[in-house]
């Protein structure tokens, strides 16, 4: 029974849910010159975000004047409803998490990317399971293997909900808010490196979203009055 | 292509993906891929690298269940056309 509502019920009202409070949006975009430059170079575009503002920037994204993407979802329930909410927006979806998968996920999303040319993939950065603001590998393992370039991209919005006990503070514009979406400019990584490179170009990533973050936040007048970065237990 | 040239182009990869220090001519079929050092992103650049070198995509779960470069070189000896 559950199964039958998160893979049928639950997308369903999610989506009308989402096209209607879509409707009700009024977005601005910021920096669209750097979606453009991405789109245009003739290499894949890895779009990098934030897991607590996908519903900010999950319809617009799906508009095709903003490209055509692959996204990542869960192999759980949840990612189930999610999967097919993204598949009815017009994104395509691999499957795969930090949780499990994540990796065989990573090097389908690299085989997808590279054998269609004009499919950009987009990843949320800190995972399905955070912590909030900290770079997982995966973006950056996917550029550099599939010689795509990072697009930074995130939203903000007034008025809107933040859920506060969600790990990742998700962020709900309420109706007829206005939605601000920035674009950071895009740029590559080595396609060789090691770990301790890796970490240094997650940090990199990581500086770059949070400043977009307060970019938005900025232009929307809007925000969250917690960090962007979740506080790791070694701060 | 007999197992000993495969364990060759697979220790070219292999030294690429690997972050340790790898003598390559200390390695046997015996020698356990845990001895590389692995982590996820040298097994993410073993897949592609050996995907190059041989035209195998080996999948992530496969890779992670090979306990030694003998389980590897016969998996591309099996699946190399």
């Amino acid at each position: 029974m559950k199964r039958l509502l998160m893979r049928v019920v639950v997308p369903e009202v999610a989506l009308a849910l989402i096209r209607l409070l879509d409707a009700s949006w009024r977005y601005r975009e910021t920096d669209r010159r750097h979606l453009v430059a991405a789109l245009g170079s003739g290499k894949p575009v890895i779009g990098a975000f934030l897991h607590g503002r996908i519903f900010l920037l999950l319809r617009h994204m799906s508009r095709r004047r903003n490209g055509r993407w692959l996204s990542m979802c869960s192999k759980s329930l949840d990612g189930d409803a999610m999967a097919r909410v993204e598949e009815r927006l017009g994104f395509e979806v691999v499957r795969g998490s930090s949780g499990g998968g994540g990796l065989q996920a990573v090097v389908d999303m690299i085989d997808r990317v590279q054998a269609s040319p004009g499919l950009g993939a987009c990843l949320a950065v800190d995972g399905s399971r955070g912590p909030r603001g900290r770079v997982q590998g995966g973006v950056v393992a996917l550029a550099r293997r599939s010689g795509g370039l990072i697009l930074p991209v995130t939203a903000s919005a007034r008025p809107a909900h933040i859920f506060r006990r969600a790990w990742d503070r998700t962020l709900l514009p309420l109706p007829f808010a206005r939605v601000d979406v920035v674009y950071g400019e895009p740029f590559e990584v080595p396609a060789r490196m090691r770990a301790a490179q890796l970490k240094e170009w997650c940090v990199d990533l990581e500086d770059r979203m949070v400043a977009l973050q307060a970019r938005a936040d900025e232009l929307s007048g809007a925000g969250d009055s917690e960090p962007v970065r979740a506080p790791l237990p070694s701060d | 292509m007999n197992r000993r040239e495969i364990l060759a182009r697979v220790g070219e990869a292999v030294e690429e993906s690997s972050a340790e220090e790898i003598d390559w001519a200390a390695v046997s079929e015996e020698t356990t891929v845990e001895s590389f050092g692995f982590d996820s992103l040298a097994v993410l650049d073993l897949i592609f690298d050996l995907k190059q070198e041989f035209g195998v995509q080996i999948p992530v779960e496969e890779m992670l269940a090979m306990k030694t470069t003998g389980d590897l070189v016969t998996y591309l000896q099996n699946h190399a056309s």
